[in-house]
C-alpha cells in the first residue's frame, strides 16, 4: 500500500479545491481537516501547506527561485535575473527570495527545486584551484 | 620580484584556463546513519549513479524512492551531516583502469592502496556494471589453465573460460588452491586478478608477499576491501575486480579471476540492504542474492575471435560452514558456476592435501580443458579412485581379499598417495603427465607406499635430463609420440633401478 505522504494530500486538496468557488472550497477544506484528524495526519498540516502552496505556484506557472548574492540586488540586476530566467525556465512569474551571503564573494547562486547555478566568484575560484591541483 | 614571478607561475599553469558558471543538480541530507545516507531532491537521478559530498566523500544511489534517494557511501560517512549538499555526478558508477595497474594493490574504487602513488600511463574509464557478454559472442572452452595441482588438473580440469568455485569450510585451503594457481601462471600468457573481499588485512599482506617473492605481481593485481573497509566498498569489490579483468580481456587477452571470498560478499550486500530499508527474505539475505552472484560470475566467459576473442576465467570461493553445501548462497553458487572443487576438513587432518573430495567435485567442462597427453593418464583416473574409495571400507573388515580387490586397493592408495602435493609448489604440467603415466600404466605398483612421495620427486628431476624429448613434446604439443613414450618407458624403468638400490 502506498505511503500517505503531505504531497499526496496536498494533490488531493488541490484537485477538490480546483475551479471550485470559495463557499465550496470551504467546506472542501472542512471535510479535508476531518480526513487528517481521523488519519491522525494533523501535525503535518505545515508540510500539507507547504506542498499545497507550490502545487498552486507549479499551476500559475510561477517559480520560486533562492538567489544567493553578496549585497543587496539593485533593482535593475532583479530585473536582468527574472527575464533571463523566466526564459530559461520557461515561466510566467518568477518569484525572487533574496539570501545575503558574504562568503561567496560575488557573484550570484541562484536554486530552483533540486538545481543549483553557480556564478559565485568562491565557485569559480574553486575551479581554478581543481585546475592548479590536477 | 618574488610576487612577480609567482604571478608568472600562476599564468602559465593556469594556462587557458577560463571558468564558468556551473548547472548541477542537488539534494540534501536528510538522514546519515551507518554508511547509508538518505537526501531528498535529485529527482532525476539514475541508479548507481555516483554522487559527491561536501567532504570529498563518493556515493553510489541505490534506492530511488519517490522525494528522497537512498545511497551508500564509498568511504568515511563520519563527515556528513544532516543538511550537507548532495550533487549528482551524471556518471554511473566506474572506475580508472590503465595497463599500469598490473602489479598494483588497489581498491573497491581502483585507488592504489600499495603506497606507490597513483597508477601512471593511460586510464580509461570502464563501468563496475555491464551486461554480460551475449551467446553469440561466446566460444565454447577448450583451452586448459593449468593450476599446477595435480588433483586438479588430473580430475577437475579448468578451462579458459569457465567458473569454478572453490567451496570448503574454513581452513581447508580454499585461499591456498587459488594462490598456487596464480604462481602457476607463470609464464601461461595469463593476467591474474585477485579480489579480496572482507579479508583480514594480516591475511592480504601474507599473500600478497608470497606472490611478489614467487614473481607472480608481473602479471597480477589484488583489488581489496578489506574487513574493516565499509560494506558498500566490500560490495563493490568483486565487480571493480571484473571490470579490470574486462579491461584486459578487451585487449584480447586470458584473464584469471579470484574472489576470496563470496561468502563475505553476500553478508556484506546483506547489511546495505537491510540499512536501505529493503524487505529480508531466506537467512535474511536480500530477494536479489542470487541476481548479486549470477551477474558478476556471467561475465567470466571466453569470446570468439569476432568479438576480440580472450577469456575470463573465475574461480569464485565459498566458505560453508560445518560443510553445509545446501545452505542458501552455496546452493545458489553452485547452480551458477560450471562446476566445484569441494574441499573437505576430514581429507584435511587426515594429511590428503589439497583436501579435494574427488568424488563430489565437478568440472562441467572435463576434458575438454586437458591437452591430450593428460586426458590419456588421467583418463581412467577418476573411476579408479571411486572404485577404491567404495572398496576401502571393505578392506578394514577381512583380510582375505582376491587378487583384484587387492591390486585396485594398491593401486588407489598410491594414488591418493601421488595426488597429496604441498603448499605453494605447482607442478609443470608435463611434470604432472610423467608423473601419472607412471601411476596408471603400473609401473609404481611395486614401490613401497611410503616411499611414493620421494619416487615421484626424483622420477620429475631424473626426467628434466634424461627425457627431454618426452617433456617437451608434452610441452610443447600437447601429446608425446611413439619415440617420446619409449624414452618415458625407458626412463622410469632406469630411474626405478636407481631408485631401489
Amino acid at each position: 500500500m502506498k505511503k500517505i505522504t503531505p504531497t499526496t494530500l496536498a494533490e488531493l486538496l488541490f484537485t477538490e479545491t480546483h475551479e471550485k468557488s470559495e463557499a465550496e472550497s470551504q467546506k472542501i477544506v472542512k471535510s479535508f481537516v476531518a480526513l487528517l484528524a481521523k488519519k491522525r495526519m494533523l501535525e503535518k498540516g505545515n508540510l500539507v501547506v507547504e506542498a499545497y502552496r507550490q502545487l498552486i505556484q507549479q499551476e500559475k506557472g510561477i517559480v520560486e527561485v533562492t538567489a544567493t548574492v553578496h549585497e543587496h540586488m539593485s533593482t535593475h540586476t532583479k530585473d536582468t535575473v527574472t527575464t533571463i530566467l523566466k526564459k530559461e525556465l520557461h515561466a510566467k512569474d518568477i518569484l525572487i527570495n533574496e539570501k545575503i551571503d558574504h562568503s561567496i564573494l560575488g557573484g550570484i547562486k541562484i536554486k530552483y527545486g533540486d538545481i543549483v547555478i553557480d556564478s559565485t566568484l568562491l565557485g569559480r575560484l574553486k575551479q581554478m584551484k581543481a585546475t592548479l591541483f590536477k | 620580484m618574488q610576487k612577480n614571478i609567482i604571478l608568472e607561475q600562476l599564468k602559465k599553469e593556469l594556462g587557458d584556463f577560463k571558468a564558468h558558471h556551473t548547472k548541477e543538480r542537488v539534494g540534501a541530507v536528510l538522514e546519515v546513519f551507518d554508511g547509508v545516507v538518505r537526501a531528498s531532491g535529485l529527482s532525476d537521478l539514475k541508479m548507481s549513479e555516483m554522487v559527491t559530498f561536501p567532504n570529498g566523500a563518493v556515493g553510489v544511489a541505490l534506492n530511488l524512492e519517490e522525494g528522497s534517494v537512498g545511497i551508500i557511501v564509498l568511504g568515511d560517512y563520519l563527515g556528513i551531516k544532516e543538511g550537507d549538499e548532495v550533487k549528482s555526478t551524471g556518471n554511473i558508477l566506474e572506475l580508472p583502469v590503465g595497463d599500469e595497474i598490473i602489479g598494483r594493490v588497489v581498491n573497491a574504487i581502483a585507488s592504489p592502496i600499495d603506497g606507490r602513488g597513483t597508477i601512471a600511463g593511460e586510464l580509461k574509464s570502464y563501468p563496475i556494471e555491464r551486461v554480460a557478454p551475449g551467446v553469440i559472442t561466446r566460444k565454447s572452452v577448450d583451452q586448459p589453465v593449468q593450476t599446477g595441482i595435480k588433483a586438479i588438473d588430473a580430475l577437475i580440469p579448468i578451462g579458459r573460460g569457465q567458473r569454478e568455485l572453490i567451496i570448503g569450510d574454513r581452513q581447508t585451503g580454499k585461499t591456498a588452491i587459488a594462490v598456487d594457481t596464480i604462481l602457476n601462471q607463470k609464464g601461461q600468457n595469463m593476467i591474474c586478478v585477485y579480489v579480496a573481499i572482507g579479508q583480514k588485512d594480516s591475511k592480504l599482506r601474507k599473500i600478497e608477499t608470497r606472490l611478489r617473492e614467487g614473481g607472480a605481481m608481473d602479471y597480477t593485481v589484488i583489488v581489496s576491501a578489506g574487513a574493516s573497509d565499509p560494506a558498500a566498498l566490500q560490495y563493490l569489490a568483486p565487480y571493480a575486480g571484473v571490470s579490470v579483468a574486462e579491461y584486459f580481456m578487451d585487449q584480447g587477452k586470458d584473464v584469471l579471476i579470484i574472489y576470496d571470498d563470496l561468502s563475505k560478499h553476500a553478508v556484506a550486500y546483506r547489511e546495505i540492504s537491510l540499512l536501505l530499508r529493503r524487505p529480508p527474505g531466506r537467512e535474511a539475505y536480500p530477494g536479489d542474492v542470487f541476481y548479486l552472484h549470477s551477474r558478476l560470475l556471467e561475465r567470466a566467459c571466453r569470446r570468439n575471435s569476432d568479438y576480440g576473442g580472450g577469456s575470463i576465467t573465475a574461480l569464485p570461493i565459498i566458505e560453508t560452514q560445518a560443510g553445509d553445501i545446501s545452505a542458501y548462497i552455496p546452493t545458489n553458487v553452485i547452480s551458477i558456476t560450471d562446476g566445484q572443487i569441494f574441499l573437505e576438513t576430514d581429507l584435511f587432518y587426515k594429511g590428503i592435501r589439497p583436501a579435494v573430495n574427488v568424488g563430489f567435485s565437478v568440472s562441467r567442462v572435463g576434458s575438454s580443458a586437458q591437452i591430450k597427453a593428460m586426458k590419456k593418464v588421467a583418463g581412467t583416473l577418476k573411476l579408479d579412485l571411486a572404485q577404491f574409495r567404495e572398496l576401502e571400507a571393505f578392506s578394514q573388515f577381512g583380510s582375505d581379499l582376491d587378487e583384484a580387490t587387492k591390486k585396485t586397493l594398491d593401486r588407489g592408495r598410491r594414488a591418493v598417495e601421488l595426488l597429496k602435493q604441498p603448499q605453494y609448489s605447482p607442478v609443470l604440467v608435463e611434470n604432472q603427465v610423467v608423473v601419472l603415466y607412471a601411476l596408471t600404466r603400473g609401473l609404481i605398483d611395486d614401490i613401497a607406499l611410503d616411499k611414493i612421495k620421494e619416487f615421484e620427486s626424483g622420477i620429475v628431476d631424473y626426467a628434466q635430463t634424461h627425457a627431454k624429448k618426452f617433456l617437451s613434446e608434452v610441452r610443447e604439443k600437447g601429446m608425446w609420440s611413439d619415440e617420446g613414450e619409449a624414452e618415458i618407458k625407458k626412463v622410469i624403468e632406469e630411474y626405478k633401478g636407481v631408485f631401489k638400490k
